[in-house]
């Protein structure tokens, strides 16, 4: 019994599982691997992982019906392994409860990076009231305050709300209808060229160079994520 | 010639006559050809008549004879028309005046009621003659017109069965030379000039003036009727057959020499034979159509599916070296020496997986387009022997037994291609086999062909699967088992290249197993 958070791998692909238990292994992570989606729903059942790294092709079963069924009883972090040309899936895998994807062929600091992020990330209230940071931007939530090296920024209060969601979820991917539901509610779902333009906004006003954005990153076709 | 659109008769001469009857032609139609039948017939009339009436002038009242002559000519002007009326008129007259008239035996007219008589005869029998005729042209033609719609139909039906251009034109030649009776001819351009594609007979020539008229109808897209008799030019009439405004074929009718009204039912009939050949055309090219389109999309969609396929057999192969070299560089401390060789060993083995892949591709690529094999006299053995080296290399701990016949003369073909078919043949079948049964090779010589055969001891291929083992991107049932899908492909595609061929065998006993055969000639005829 260690303390060390367990990482669920499921992948059909020996060779892939190999290299993840080695690097994996010595980055300080418990690891569990299943190479089909049965396995999968009998480990996270009886190990209880810290968080899953799931390849979408799995041979007998979608990988993302394996996403439904983790999230019918559980929120624990669920990372996709996706390839790159495959926005409709990582998209559908993402408003099924996914909270992040890695596109493959990765190198490993790009999945220990998603992975940290996602456990780093903890839903919770008490948290919300505490100043968040991301770069050289400070945000105070309790008093919607908004400040680039202790120079007060003025932002609308959506741009603030904008950017406090993007705030709380440091380095994860967060696609532009999950943005949308969040800050303008559920009627707007689908009003992404509204989103760009906030985000346009957002950016003059918080990044050094707005046209180089270093801050809020585009994930094209799938939605914006902070830079860690 | 008969199309096969339509029956199928031993006699098509024979049959033709059968048909022209049936659609209504006597043996002789044409009027410029005189039939002497009704005319004895009349005069056979009128002579019963003479006769009867000489037999009878004892008790016949002498002006009931007049009266009897005149049924003849009725009779003659109703069954055979107006000429035959006539003569029977005049031959009546006759032989009244002469056996029954005052001066008995003579030619001469005594009274004016004889003069009557005659003017009576002749006038009875024109008019009757003349009535009867119209009637009778009239029955004719309704009779044709019949016949030709029922030909229509016929030829409707036949084209219905038609999904060539070919039988499209063999039933139009067919069914129009039942309605003419004459030469017809189909051409189509080919290189840019017209050429016979069904003629009847067929070995017609066309002369210059037909195929000049030929070509203006394919031009311009309109008829080109035949030049009147005694002119110079096309004896035939050439019609386009037109699909979407283009023509893409030229109909060549002789039209028989006939009266006005037959010859334009006759072309009518024809040009409406021809318009229905068209709309088949038309219907045919758009099945044509719509199967190229199908052709393309499968097409597509096999492009497609290699492409999705590979891009997955490309990218695991690579997320496990870049995953491990990344790790390496990244964890290089932190990691264990053991993790660390694992490690270079995964990329080693997934660099050279992909170094298959790739060659597999490029073969496959080559096969696909055109790839002229370096043809050389090979020692069979010797190809077997470095396959063999590559399979152990690949598939180390499997037992490879061979069972070479008696020594094997030279072959010649291309020593790389076959080497890889070979490796091909042993890799699918140590893969698909447990890794501790033997594959058996076998070598053989026939006449004229050498016989590689390749065993294994897998649990076989189902028989639905069988036909498609060669099919690129086909991948059995056993998904634990890697590869591109192409292995197998590329052997019955260098097997072909080479003059060969490969079949498969399975299973080959109750517990299993298959077996490869590739047929090779020792002399590769593509290189005499």
């Amino acid at each position: 019994m260690t303390n060390l958070p367990l990482v669920l791998i499921v992948d059909d692909e020996p060779q892939i599982q190999r290299f993840l238990r080695h690097s994996l292994g010595a980055s300080g992570y418990d690891l569990e691997t299943a190479s089909g989606a049965a396995e999968a729903l009998r480990l996270f059942a009886s190990r209880r992982p810290d968080i899953i790294v799931l390849d979408l092709g799995l041979p007998d079963m979608d990988g993302k019906a394996v996403i439904g069924q983790i999230r019918q009883t559980s929120q624990v972090p669920i990372i996709v392994l996706s390839a790159r040309d495959a926005e409709a899936e990582k998209i559908a895998a993402l408003d099924l409860g996914a909270n992040d994807y890695v596109v493959k062929p990765f190198a490993i600091g790009e999945l220990l990076a998603r992975i940290r992020a996602c456990l780093r990330a903890v839903p919770s209230g008490q948290e919300i009231a505490a100043t968040l940071r991301i770069g050289a931007i400070m945000i105070d939530p309790a008093r919607h305050l908004v400040t680039k090296a202790d120079e007060a920024l003025r932002l609308t209060p959506k741009e603030f709300d904008l950017l406090l969601l993007m705030a709380q979820h440091p380095g994860r991917v967060l696609t532009h209808r999950h943005i949308l539901e969040k800050v303008w509610g559920p009627a707007h779902r689908e009003d992404v060229a509204y989103l760009r333009v906030f985000i346009g906004q957002l950016r003059q006003k918080i990044e050094d160079v707005p046209s180089e954005p270093k801050l809020i990153l585009t994930e094209p076709g799938i939605g914006y994520r902070v830079a860690v | 010639m008969l199309d096969k659109c339509d029956r199928t008769a031993p006699d098509a001469r024979m049959a033709d006559q059968q048909d022209r009857q049936r659609a209504g032609f006597p043996a002789n139609s044409g009027r410029g050809m005189p039939h002497l039948l009704p005319y004895a017939a009349s005069v056979l009339f009128v002579a019963a008549i003479a006769m009867f009436g000489t037999a009878s002038a004892s008790w016949l009242p002498a002006t009931g004879l007049p009266l009897l002559f005149l049924v003849a000519v009725l009779a003659s002007a109703v069954t055979f028309g107006f000429w035959p009326g006539i003569t029977a008129a005049a031959f009546a007259f006759t032989t009244y005046n002469f056996l029954f008239v005052e001066p008995l035996y003579t030619l001469r007219v005594g009274s004016a009621a004889d003069v009557l008589a005659l003017a009576l005869f002749l006038f009875t029998a024109a008019l009757t003659g003349w009535l009867a005729g119209k009637a009778r042209d009239e029955a004719d033609a309704a009779n044709r017109r019949a016949a030709h719609l029922d030909e229509l139909s016929r030829f409707t039906a036949a084209l219905g069965d038609c999904n060539d251009e070919v039988p499209v034109f063999e039933a139009l030649v067919h069914h129009v030379a039942l309605i003419t009776g004459e030469d017809v001819v189909v051409m189509q351009n080919k290189d840019d000039a017209m050429s016979l594609a069904v003629a009847r007979p067929a070995d017609m020539q066309l002369d210059d003036f037909s195929l000049q008229a030929c070509e203006r109808a394919f031009r311009y897209g309109s008829g080109q009727p035949a030049t009147a008799a005694g002119w110079q030019g096309s004896r035939f009439g050439f019609y386009p057959l037109v699909v979407d405004a283009v023509a893409s074929a030229v109909a060549g009718v002789r039209f028989p020499d006939v009266d006005r009204l037959r010859a334009f039912e006759i072309e009518q009939t024809v040009k409406t034979m021809i318009a229905q050949a068209s709309a088949a055309l038309g219907r045919i090219q758009q099945a044509d159509k719509i199967e190229a389109a199908r052709i393309r999309a499968d097409q597509e969609g096999l492009r497609a599916t290699l492409l999705l396929s590979l891009s997955h057999d490309l990218r695991t192969p690579l997320a496990t070296i870049l995953g491990s070299v990344s790790s390496l560089r990244q964890l290089g401390p932190s990691l264990p020496d053991e993790a660390r060789d694992d490690l270079l060993l995964a990329t080693e083995e997934e660099t050279r997986r992909l170094s298959r892949y790739v060659e597999d591709l490029l073969t496959m690529t080559r096969l696909n387009t055109g790839l002229q094999p370096q043809l050389d006299w090979v020692d069979p053995a010797d190809v077997l022997n470095s396959a063999l080296v590559r399979a152990k290399l690949a598939h180390a701990t499997r037992i490879y037994a061979i069972e070479a016949g008696q020594a094997v003369k030279l072959i010649h073909s291309d020593a790389a291609l076959l080497e890889q078919a070979l490796f091909n043949l042993l890799d699918n079948a140590a893969k698909f086999s447990p890794s501790d049964s033997s594959v058996t090779i076998t070598l053989r010589q026939a006449t004229d062909t050498l016989q590689f055969t390749v065993e294994n001891q897998g649990p076989g291929i189902p028989s639905n699967q069988q036909a498609h083992v060669f099919d690129p991107l086909f991948r059995g049932s056993d998904t634990a088992v890697k590869g591109t899908g192409l292995g197998l492909a590329i052997v019955r595609g260098i097997a072909t290249l080479l003059g060969g061929s490969i079949s498969v065998q399975s299973p080959l006993d109750d517990k299993g197993g298959t077996r490869f055969a590739l047929s090779l000639p020792f002399q590769n005829g593509a290189a005499t």
